[in-house]
């Protein structure tokens, strides 16, 4: 068939040839067995074409997402080939600059006029200023979007942004942690030492606010107002609504209509700001995961200052922590004249807060522990801080350096100075959990540490065999099968390869464990 | 019409518009014989929405300024367009997913070279297209069947008989055009599929106007019969 034929039944089958050549085509096509044939071989295509077209793939976009991110924020961050052509030439610009700088001529020394005008600002408080503790694809956001990184300083009234699969910690001038998820854009309205404001205008943050005196913390978001007493909690924002979740203290949710609400540890309660309803639920393992992750970057607490209510605001008592017993809620919004618009309000029984372990607590199982070298012992504990056992003491920040009169606008500077080994605090901390039978909500974060593949000085060849441990003590004895073929595949000959050789050995024999 | 199929000797289906039934006739300026026949203009790739473009190319400049968070925002919008694309492009494979995180890391490497003289889908489609090639000719050297099992198709219509028809007919065509050579394929799919004009086609591919339609002649061709095969392998116990 020659090219003109097979286009023009195309075109025909596709309605797409002009009526008059479509008339003589389809009466040829009538009286033609042949060319009859292929019409119609062509319209069966045509038909499967278009449903074709209809269809799309099925798409793990949070995966795609993901590792999409993250290599494009490697590129961002790695330096170009020219800029490191550029860097390679620096040296020899510098030293023509000093050679301009000594021969090119000066006018004689004049009394400079102070400029009309010019407003001196004052150079921002070391006291006022926001530490970036750890940046992955953080971003300042402003005229000219910059990369932050860790060991910078933020002041108030900046904006920062993460990008998709990015996470940023920020340690605010009050000592709270801040913890901001991927595709998360926050302003830091007000960051003073005794009045933090966070205006979050999309994604998900997590908060560990100190317990100290201050005038108020507040995070805002589409029309809510977050009011903590030193907490750990989080808070998302979508198109829907805005959820609130709480590992530890509580918050007061002000919506812009209807009754402030008070949430509690354990509780998570979703905001529809469309219709202004509400409902509650457990933490999802995400969000247990966020408080995990902010809650290890915390920095340990001195002497622990009864939380103070905030003026004005009547907090009620609550019972003794320790208790496990539902909670009843009520919200109240306006109607909206349909009565399956009526919010349901569930009870959802409290997840037991954190525990307090006593320095004598023993576990029930004893653990296998980790070989020599990789996890080095926790600093030891000051007396004040024993009720609290669990958390580790991290370096005491260094003295607010003091600027002094010189230029007119300071130069930021770190005020904050961590570790940078944030993987090392969250293993030790999990080897505690595991010890004290708690292990569970350290699972996430095991994983993904676990499967991280960049060197990190067997992080995650740890995080895989803490991991066979703990769900080895949680009695799910299929997954620590699963963890330690795991590793026993990626680390053949690792420093665990005997335990895990000997466990699978032991799981596969009894089918139970001990 | 006995001299014109004794001039020309073609097949039956050779169209002479009434006024054209002559020996010659002048259209313009030119004198075009009986035996020439006008073939069917290919219809050109339609417009975009101009918003569409302008907001793409805005991105793509800020992306050339090191904005990074603009990226972002360019992925989100044409992600779906581009999981489409390779999708018909290579067909179901497990993969799929690696070759789109391939195609943004290329073109986030690419994009500082985009000049703006053509649209920016043009520019993007490029992309799949060499992704594309890149991946049908790594499956064609080990030539690996295709055994997989065709992820499900999402129907935004949500109907669940016309979901599965949109299955089995998305099975029927990726099995089709597995018989077709990868530049074949490629022009196929683009035309067929996405809907491009052969203009739009001959850019992205770097060809030339009377290539791509030769290519599409063929692919046609072997698509028709390929299905044809398949329908009756399929109807056969």
């Amino acid at each position: 068939m020659s090219k003109h034929d097979t286009a023009r039944l195309w075109a025909l089958a596709a309605d797409k040839l002009p009526p008059d050549e479509a008339a003589w085509a389809e009466h040829h096509v009538s009286e033609c067995a042949d060319c009859s044939d292929v019409l119609e071989g062509v319209r069966s295509a045509r038909v499967a074409l278009t449903a074709t077209t209809r269809s799309a793939p099925v798409v793990h976009w949070e995966r795609v997402d993901t590792a999409v991110s993250a290599a494009i924020a490697a590129k961002a961050l790695k330096p170009s080939f020219g800029f490191k052509l550029a860097l390679a030439g620096v040296p020899a610009l510098v030293a023509a600059a000093l050679v301009a700088a000594v021969l090119w001529p000066r006018p004689p020394a004049q009394a400079l006029e102070a400029p009309q005008g010019a407003v001196a600002q004052a150079p921002q408080p070391a006291s006022e200023v926001t530490g970036v503790l750890r940046a992955e694809g953080l971003l300042l956001v402003g005229p000219e979007t910059s990369v932050l990184k860790s060991g910078g300083a933020l002041a108030h009234g900046d904006v920062v942004r993460t990008a998709l699969a990015g996470r940023g910690f920020l340690a605010l001038p009050d000592k709270s942690v801040v913890r901001l998820g991927g595709a998360t854009q926050v302003a830091l309205t007000r960051t003073a030492a005794d009045d933090i404001a966070l205006t979050l205008e999309q994604g998900r943050l997590a908060v560990h606010a100190a317990h100290v005196k201050r005038r108020g913390f507040v995070v805002h978001t589409q029309g809510l107002a977050v009011r903590v007493v030193g907490t750990t909690f989080s808070v998302s924002t979508t198109r829907e609504g805005v959820e609130v979740a709480v590992s530890e203290g509580r918050v007061l949710v002000e919506p812009p209509r209807g009754e402030t609400m008070v949430v509690e540890p354990g509780q998570r309660v979703r905001f529809d700001t469309q219709k202004w309803k509400s409902s509650q639920g457990p933490l999802s393992p995400s969000q247990q995961q966020e408080l995990s992750e902010v809650l290890a970057v915390a920095p340990m607490e001195p002497a622990a200052t009864p939380a103070q209510p905030l003026a004005g605001l009547v907090v009620p008592e609550r019972a003794a922590p320790a208790a496990l017993k539902p909670l009843r809620v009520k919200v109240s919004v306006p109607a909206a004249g349909d009565a399956a618009a009526t919010p349901k309000v569930q009870v959802v029984a409290a997840q037991a807060p954190r525990p307090v372990l006593p320095p004598e607590a023993s576990p029930a199982l004893p653990p296998a522990p980790l070989p020599a070298a990789p996890l080095p012992p926790p600093p030891p504990l000051e007396p004040a801080v024993a009720q609290d056992s669990e958390w580790n003491a991290l370096p005491a920040p260094p003295p607010p350096v003091d600027v002094g009169p010189g230029p007119m606008v300071a130069p930021r500077q770190s005020a904050v100075e961590l570790p940078d080994d944030l993987e090392l605090l969250f293993l030790q901390r999990a080897q505690r959990a595991y010890e004290g039978g708690q292990c569970e909500r350290y699972l996430l974060g095991l994983e993904e540490l676990a499967s991280d593949s960049r060197p990190n000085a067997g992080r995650s060849e740890q995080a895989r065999v803490l991991r066979a441990r703990c769900f080895d003590a949680l009695g799910r004895s299929d997954k620590a099968q699963e963890e330690y073929r795991r590793y026993l595949r990626d680390y053949a000959a690792g420093r665990y390869a005997a335990e895990a050789a000997r466990e699978l050995n032991r799981l596969d024999f009894d089918g139970y464990p001990r | 019409m006995a001299m014109l199929r004794s001039q020309s000797a073609v097949s039956p289906l050779e169209y002479s518009p009434p006024m054209e039934r002559m020996d010659t006739h002048t259209r313009g300026s030119s004198h075009v014989s009986a035996g020439v026949i006008t073939l069917p203009r290919l219809l050109p790739t339609p417009l975009p929405a101009p918003s569409v473009e302008v907001k793409l190319k805005r991105l793509v400049a800020r992306i050339q300024a090191d904005d990074v968070a603009a990226f972002d925002e360019l992925y989100r919008l044409t992600r779906a367009d581009v999981a489409r694309t390779l999708f018909h492009l290579v067909g179901p494979r497990s993969d799929l997913e690696d070759l789109i995180q391939d195609t943004y890391v290329r073109l986030f490497k690419a994009v500082k070279s985009f000049r703006g003289e053509s649209a920016f889908r043009t520019f993007l489609y490029r992309v799949c297209s060499n992704v594309a090639l890149m991946n049908l000719r790594w499956w064609r050297r080990r030539h690996e069947e295709l055994v997989e099992v065709l992820p499900e198709a999402a129907d935004e219509a949500n109907d669940p008989e016309a979901c599965a028809q949109a299955t089995q007919a998305t099975r029927l065509v990726h099995r089709a055009l597995e018989k077709l050579t990868a530049k074949k394929r490629v022009v196929f799919v683009y035309h067929e599929l996405l809907g491009m004009g052969p203009e739009e086609i001959a850019e992205v591919t770097g060809t030339t106007y009377n290539t791509v339609r030769s290519r599409l002649h063929h692919a046609r061709l072997e698509f028709a019969d390929a299905m044809r095969a398949i329908a009756q392998v399929e109807v056969l116990p």
